[in-house]
This record gives C-alpha cells, structure tokens and sequence, in this order.
C-alpha cells in the first residue's frame, strides 16, 4: 500500500529526512518511522543516522490491563506537560489481529485533546507479531521523536498484562496503570507486575473501592536501590490526579540522574539491544543462500532425522562461518 | 492494512496532522452533514501545502450525485456512497496501493 521512497534517491533522501527531523520537521519523523516499521533497507542508515542526536529525551513507558485508561491517563499528562513547556512525543502500541494480520488502532481516539499542538507527534503502532507487548520498532521510532527533540517520549503497551516486562528494560520510567474492581488480590502478586514499576496508578478512582487496591500494592511494594514507587490515585476522564502523577514522573527523572540510575538503564538497555542485534545479524547470516545457509539446510536434515540433537547443531553452525562475515 | 480510527467531528487541520504523523497511504472521510463541499476539498488544499499531496483521499457518507465529480475534480479520489459493496472498495485500495 505505501508509496514507495524512491529507490534511486534513497541515500539522499535518508539523508535530507534526517536532516529535516533534526529541524524539527513532522513529515520526516512519520516517514522516518514508517522506514523503519516497514523495515525497508534504508532504515539501517536511517537509525545510524539518528542515533548520535538521541539520549536526550526522558522515556516514560505505560503498561496495565486494556481498558485501564492509559491513553486517558496520557492524554491528560500530555496536556499538563505541554502546559509548562515541555515537548511531548507518543508511541501508542495496539494489536494486530493474528488472523488477518490487520489491526484497528484506536489510542489517537482518546489523545483527540491535543489536535494540532505543534508541540506534540503522536504515532499508532500495531504490534504485527511481537509479543511482550511492543511492536519490533517501537523504540525506534522513540528514537525518532527523541531526535526531533521531544523532551518526553511516552510509550503505552497494548497491555496484556502479565507478559509486559520489556517495557521496564527500555524506558527510563515505567508506570504501572491498575484499577480497583478487576480481579482479585492475587492479580497484583504474579510475578513481574509488582517488580517492573517505578511508579503505580490507581485510575477510576471515581468508581470507589480503590482504598484495597491501594493498601494492597503499598503492602507488597518494596525500596529498591534507594527509590520506593509511589502510588498515585487518578480518574483520567475527570483530570483528577493528573498533577501528581507529572509530578511523580518529574521526580523519578530526577532521581534517575542523582542517584546514577539512568546510566545504568542506559547500560543495561544497550547490552540488550547489542545482543537483539547480534542475534539478527546470526540469523541473517544463517538463513541467507551463503555456506553457512548451506551448512544449515544440512543440519537442520541431520537434527530431523535423529544424527543430531538441536543443541549440538547450533554449536556446529556456529563454528562453520567466518564469524566477522556482515 | 492498518486502519487508524481518529473518532468523530475532526477538523481538516485535526486529520492532515493525524495523517501526516502516522504517515498514511490514504485517508477516508465521512461526512452526513452536508458540509462535504466545504471540508474533503479543504483536506486536500492542507494535504498539498504540506507537501502530502500524494496521500489518496476517499470519501464516503450522504453525497449527493451532482457533488461526486465536482469532488473528484477537488483532488478527491472515489466516494463511496451507501451500499457500495466491500470488494469495490478493496479492489480500489488494491489499485492504489500499485502506485496508481
């Protein structure tokens, strides 16, 4: 369906769409980041292109059960957040339909308020495969607004729940969006939930029954490295408690850079992204018509027919290439 | 395909931002309001000033026949009035998609 970019210009046009992104240029950020969802072979240079001029933007990840109000919950703090100045960028991830590979994306919906706020780039992304949450180029389309220089790049998951850890290891802030009356107790105790947040909200409010929810994750959250997560009370449609949880935000960021917390996010975040390339760069190389492609059709027959177990092949192929080859 | 829903009663302005940000290959517009005229050829006009004006724009809702030409002829690409079948208007999204 795209239009494609024109291939005979494409070194050029990466180049000129970096370069407007870097002036601040909306088209070139969207284009950008269909690049690289799309995985076109321009995106390698694009992403190599953007990275030097990235770092600077605080990433705030959201994550919570569907139907919790995270786009509510965002669509408010990016109006609070404009309000004091601040540039605001949002990656908004919904499912693709594992039937027909389609998707309906319907977060922007919810994030109406903002219209033509020159100040602020909202993106819709369907998650086309990946599990955890996220779609594959998520954060790299974080990189994107971060380039074009928002001062906070907002990140909600499609919120499944209970599989969404990813988010804690990419984004600087996570935020952990609940709501009284769902499930029972032992919802808030599955592994990683309690563990993933920097800060926790308790949204609808206005529905009552909030005070178990709250007094419950209290009881079961704990102090690490010298941050305990603060629980914040909201009903996004109303606006209440919007104020505080900027506010918690802000104070996380700042707690981040005192305490030498963002480096080591950034390091720990790098290691994984290094090892995510190393192992598409493997899988590349294995997978293409080279010999190591040829060794691997050969493997895979003899693991198929019982010479060899899965372990012991993977070793082989490992050992068959030149291991500088791409 | 991927299909963003931006919800209702969006300004010219509100969709050409949208569509810009998301980068579109079309965009449709609903109109029962009558002030079709006024608005479908005012997304174009936007479209072009920033330099988008290869996104195809489709329209659909109550347009009245005499209106569907003086559409196109704005920049408009198909309307699709009440009870158009499904498989018209994939098979046109299937052409557009071809680079048409």
């Amino acid at each position: 369906m795209r239009e494609p970019v024109p291939a005979k210009a494409s070194r050029d046009s990466v180049r000129g769409l970096v370069e407007s992104l870097l002036e601040g240029d909306k088209r070139s950020a969207g284009k950008l980041i269909s690049l690289i969802e799309d995985d076109e072979p321009e995106a390698v240079e694009a992403l190599a292109r953007i990275y030097p001029h990235t770092g600077r933007a605080h990433v705030v990840g959201f994550t919570g059960p569907p139907g919790v109000g995270k786009s509510s919950l965002i669509n408010r703090l990016v109006r609070t957040f404009r309000s004091r100045g601040k540039s605001v960028g949002v990656v908004a991830v919904d499912p693709t339909s594992p039937y027909t590979g389609g998707a309906v994306l319907g977060d922007r919906i919810r994030m109406a308020d903002t219209g033509v706020d020159s100040g602020v780039f909202i993106r819709s992304m369907a998650t086309r495969g990946h599990a955890g949450g996220l779609a594959l180029a998520t954060f790299d389309a974080v990189r994107v607004l971060d380039a074009m220089g928002s001062d906070l790049v907002f990140v909600e998951t499609v919120g499944a729940g209970q599989s969404e850890v990813e988010i804690a290891s990419r984004a600087h802030t996570t935020v952990v969006v609940e709501m009284p009356l769902t499930g029972d107790v032992v919802q808030t105790m599955k592994a990683g939930i309690l563990e993933i947040g920097d800060v926790y909200v308790v949204n609808k409010v206005d529905l009552g029954n909030e005070d178990v929810l709250v007094a419950n994750l209290k009881f079961q959250l704990e102090t690490r490295d010298g941050w305990t997560p603060p629980i914040i009370r909201t009903a996004a449609l109303e606006g209440r408690g919007i104020d505080d949880l900027a506010g918690a935000i802000d104070k996380h960021a700042l707690y981040l850079d005192q305490s030498g917390g963002r480096h080591k996010r950034e390091l720990a975040r790098a290691r994984l992204e290094i090892l995510e390339n190393v192992q598409r760069l493997l899988v590349h190389r294995v997978s293409e018509g080279s010999r190591s492609g040829r060794t691997f059709d050969k493997l895979a027959e003899d693991v198929a027919t019982r010479r060899i177990d899965p372990h012991a092949a993977a070793g082989k192929l490992l050992r068959s290439g030149p291991a500088t080859e791409r | 395909m991927e299909v963003i829903y931006t919800g209702l009663r969006q300004t010219p302005e509100d969709i050409v931002e949208a569509a810009i940000q998301e980068d579109v290959d079309a965009i449709g517009l609903s109109s029962l309001s009558g002030a079709h005229m006024t608005l479908f050829p005012e997304v174009v006009r936007l479209l072009r000033k920033r330099k988008s004006g290869d996104i195809v724009v489709v329209g659909g809702g109550i347009i009245p026949e005499e209106d569907k030409a003086k559409l196109k002829r704005a920049g408009v690409k198909a309307v699709f009035g009440p009870g158009t079948s499904l498989s018209d208007i994939v098979s046109f999204f299937e052409k557009a998609g071809k680079g048409a």
